[in-house]
């Protein structure tokens, strides 16, 4: 058993990527009210699934990034409940490009909602 | 056999392996390589933060400006976030390869550029605010 940390550094970067994922979960909130709120298409893109929209393409991806900043957050969580090695490039990286993915959506949903 | 990318030599492996300067100098100690996640963790922030901003304002104010103004700043809005992003990444590997191999961590200027881009939304916002009625 290590000499606990002093600074509770390991808490502190955990707490700050579970903070990162809701800040994460506030933009989604906004993507999925523009396809709650967009009017309903007739026509479906994908057959069988009527109610998928472009709009509802833009809550899917937001869904997405989601689930893979969540699943960066949980791996993290765990390697800091452990000890205290630093991140991966390939978690920030992916974290990363979640964020960005994000970026897209949103400029998508903006764009879709004029 | 992984396919090489486009254009160069690396193969996707390489872009999955650890980068080449995690592999020079010596290993920070734990607590500066926790504070540049937490600082790199900041900047996503602060880049969501924008995103949230440019959804925002496009849904909850749909009459704070003429349908393509509106757009326009929203979308700007979002891409210096979306943008922001990728900078932090970047940053991120900046200040560890510094620390790597005993050096200053570098100077930049995304601080500069993001309080002019914060402090010009603001404006243009408020200028918008008071024109809108």
């Amino acid at each position: 058993m290590e000499v606990r940390d002093p600074g509770l550094q390991p808490e502190r970067t955990t707490l700050a990527w579970r903070r990162t994922l809701i800040s994460l979960v506030v933009v989604d909130l906004f993507i999925w009210r523009s396809w709650l709120t967009s009017e309903p298409s007739t026509g479906s893109l994908v057959a069988g699934l009527p109610g998928l929209d472009y709009e509802g393409i833009c809550a899917l991806m937001a869904a997405a990034a989601t689930i893979v900043l969540a699943s960066v957050v949980w791996v993290r969580s765990r390697q800091l409940h452990a000890g205290n090695e630093a991140a991966s490039a390939r978690l920030v990286l992916v974290s990363t490009v979640a964020v960005v993915g994000l970026g897209a959506t949103a400029i998508a949903a903006i764009a879709l909602g004029g | 056999m992984v396919g090489k990318l486009p254009g160069t030599d690396k193969t996707w492996r390489d872009i999955l392996r650890e980068p080449a300067w995690r592999r020079t100098g010596k290993t920070p100690d734990y607590r500066f390589s926790l504070a540049n996640e937490r600082t790199f963790l900041a900047w996503i922030r602060t880049s969501l933060a924008l995103l949230a901003g440019a959804v925002a304002v496009d849904q909850l104010a749909p009459n704070i400006a003429p349908t393509p103004v509106r757009l326009v700043l929203c979308v700007l809005l979002a891409l210096v976030g979306a943008g922001l992003a990728v900078l932090s990444y970047r940053r991120w590997g900046q200040m560890e390869a510094a620390m790597r191999n005993d050096q200053a961590l570098p100077f930049s200027r995304v601080m500069l550029f993001m309080t002019i881009v914060v402090a010009v939304a603001a404006f243009a916002f408020a200028v918008l605010i008071l024109v809108a009625r």
